[in-house]
């Protein structure tokens, strides 16, 4: 009869991690708070990883990416708060700061894994916005709604699926 | 959208991703899942607990096939005080067999659980063992297994060179191992008469009984299997099976080694693991059960489930701190513990959420507006909500019915998704329990008996204690516990 050898992990947090924790819980509150700013930087990301495809010239009016100026088929997509990678980053930094104030997970996974999830939300929006935008100039209302609502919604549910999982084998992996 | 609506929103949002990253998380390393290897179960010595209360109806066949089927098998009857004829069917049985031992308990001491009968089963086997001589199997003391299985259980044949596996028990790391469980009154028919009454009645058994099966044989099976992965796999209360030298180390840190939560058989499980043992999940290793075909007493086991799960998660703190456990068990296990807290959460969130959406579309739109505006929600709704159970239902017709059509499959999965629903009852009255302080409950009656529960009515004056005959002298369970035994409230209602 043996009991498998493996490292104690510590019983109480250090403040070190517990600070960490709070900074990483201040990050999802001013996400939140901010969140005007970050969907007006989505609008500008997103006008300028779509301009050169969708032809035109693209830029930011607030949260607002337009595109296609000068073609006579300018379009404009708001982004709205539901929409925004805030809804995706902030549960995750919420996740990522219970997690990283236990010490049974190194830091390194913890961060490693979150800064992870947090890329593939942010990039997985992107792609969603941008294909909305280009159904959008294709398509009309239509091609908007479809893309908006039902195409994009799955994307990024599946997305924000896949980066809840990539945070969790991380932050499960053995010391 | 206001503030409130925004946080409902994204609220019910990331519990419907944790939904489906949870599904894909298990479903995948089932998919994939390989048979495990046979070992040999005469290296072992195996004993079987089944502890009984009021058993006459089922008790005689399982001792039936138990000799037939494992006859190098102790069995453990611990007859908890029944009120039939339970005992005496079990002693003619041990007085004819000398592998069919009865563990009798009497009045103050039975009814206290059934964590309390196995424990008794559990001293009385320590006792046998320290002079049963010859009749020992000669193997060393960690090879000793004790298995727990229902009264109306059916260990399949094969289950114990599965249980004798090199991952298994040859591995001395493993303290505890579950098997999977099947359902063995799928498709029969539960109710006489013809007629559209009967029918209806008929069809609602069938949808229940074959909704059980589907999730033991796919989604119980497949959180399971990814348990191999995190090395934390759950004990559950039929077809566990434990080291004895296991059970002892319990014993000795937490005095019994069974204990009082409704859900005792998770908790040794997280015992085992907190003892420094690993567990595992034998999933070819089948122990065949009744599911139940009647609302009433099928909530009732839920609720009894959920109270437990909900008092299990009181053992997260430990389960952290533990080095039993693995830094990818303690993420699964503390995924697990909080699924009845999630889902109380979604039975507020779900309903104020479909209250947003209706309100907000009557004030706004006519009925061809709405329609034109909000198609999306029902392919969306399909493939993220109704979708998860339709593809257990196809998983379970590869794997465990393959005879049957794409077309009662697709019927199956949804009927599947109806029956997630019944979640919704048993956890606002698990909750209602836990915080009102009830712990008792009575045992669900068998199927076989056709009748609804049996209510347990210990307000009347119990018996007085006696000595047994047959077991040797056994510790006295102690009354400090007695649980109140709530009445049927859901046939009183």
């Amino acid at each position: 009869m043996t009991a498998a050898a493996l490292p104690a992990p510590a019983h109480v947090s250090n403040p070190a991690r517990v600070l960490g924790a709070a900074a990483v819980l201040g990050a999802a509150v001013l996400l939140v708070a901010r969140s005007a700013a970050v969907r007006a930087a989505e609008a500008s990301l997103l006008a300028w990883v779509a301009g050169p495809v969708t032809g035109g010239t693209s830029r930011a009016i607030g949260d607002i990416a337009a595109i296609g100026g000068g073609t006579g088929q300018s379009i404009g997509v708001q982004i709205t708060f539901m929409c925004s990678t805030v809804v995706l980053a902030v549960p995750l930094l919420v996740l990522g700061a219970v997690t990283l104030g236990l010490a049974r997970f190194p830091v390194r996974a913890v961060l490693g894994g979150l800064g992870e999830a947090l890329g593939i939300v942010l990039v997985a929006n992107m792609v969603r916005y941008a294909g909305v935008l280009v159904a959008y100039q294709v398509w009309g209302d239509e091609g908007f709604e479809i893309s908006h609502h039902l195409v994009g919604a799955v994307f990024v549910v599946a997305a924000f699926v896949v980066a809840m999982m990539r945070f969790a084998i991380r932050v499960g992996r053995p010391r | 959208m206001s503030t409130l609506e925004t946080t409902v929103n994204v609220v019910g949002f990331v519990l419907l991703v944790m939904f489906l990253a949870y599904v894909t998380l298990i479903l995948v390393p089932f998919l994939g899942r390989r048979r495990a290897r046979r070992g040999l179960a005469h290296l072992f010595e195996w004993h079987m607990f089944v502890p009984c209360l009021d058993e006459e109806l089922v008790i005689d066949e399982t001792l039936t096939r138990f000799t037939r089927d494992f006859p190098s098998v102790h069995v453990w009857v611990i007859d908890d005080a029944s009120d039939d004829a339970t005992p005496q069917i079990v002693s003619r049985w041990a007085s004819a067999h000398p592998r069919v031992h009865l563990v009798e308990r009497r009045r103050p001491d039975a009814r206290q659980g059934k964590g309390a009968a196995l424990n008794a089963a559990y001293h009385a086997l320590h006792a046998w063992r320290a002079t049963a001589g010859d009749e020992l199997s000669g193997v060393s003391d960690d090879r000793v297994v004790v298995g727990v299985i229902d009264a109306d259980g059916e260990l399949v044949p094969g289950a114990l060179e599965h249980m004798s596996g090199k991952d298994v028990f040859l591995d001395p790391e493993v303290g505890a191992a579950q098997a999977s469980v099947a359902m063995n009154n799928t498709g029969r028919k539960m109710h006489a008469g013809t007629g559209v009454r009967a029918w209806l009645r008929n069809a609602r058994a069938r949808w229940l009984l074959r909704s059980q099966d589907i999730e033991f044989r796919t989604t119980i099976a497949a959180m399971q299997t990814l348990r191999l992965r995190t090395a934390s796999a759950g004990m559950g209360g039929n077809g566990q099976f434990t080291r004895l030298v296991a059970l002892d180390a319990i014993g000795e840190t937490y005095g019994e080694p069974w204990h009082g939560a409704l859900l005792e058989d998770y908790e040794l499980g997280i015992h085992t693991m907190l003892a420094g043992y690993r567990t595992r999940y034998v999933h070819d290793a089948v122990v065949r059960q009744e599911a139940l075909p009647a609302m009433c007493p099928y909530l009732r086991q839920r609720t009894r489930w959920t109270q437990g799960g909900m008092q299990c998660a009181a053992y997260a703190p430990k389960i952290v701190a533990s080095p039993g456990f693995t830094n990818a068990g303690v993420v699964e296990s503390l995924y697990f513990l909080s699924i009845p807290w999630l889902g109380l959460l979604g039975v507020v969130i779900w309903p104020v959420i479909a209250a947003f959406v209706v309100t907000g579309a009557v004030a706004t739109h006519t009925t061809a507006t709405l329609l034109a505006a909000a198609w999306w929600l029902v392919p969306l709704t399909m493939l993220t909500g109704i979708g998860p159970f339709v593809l257990w239902a196809f998983v379970y017709r590869s794997r465990d019915d393959p005879d049957s059509s794409i077309g009662r499959a697709v019927v199956r999965g949804f009927g599947y998704w109806l029956y997630s629903y019944t979640t919704y009852p048993v956890l606002v009255r698990a909750a209602g329990r836990v915080l009102r302080g009830h712990s008792g409950w009575e045992k669900t009656a068998r199927v076989g008996a056709g009748v609804q529960a049996a209510v347990l009515d210990q307000a009347r004056a119990v018996k007085p204690a006696g000595a047994t005959a047959r077991s040797p002298a056994l510790p006295g369970a102690g009354g400090a516990d007695a649980d109140v035994i709530e009445l049927d409230a859901w046939r009183a209602a």
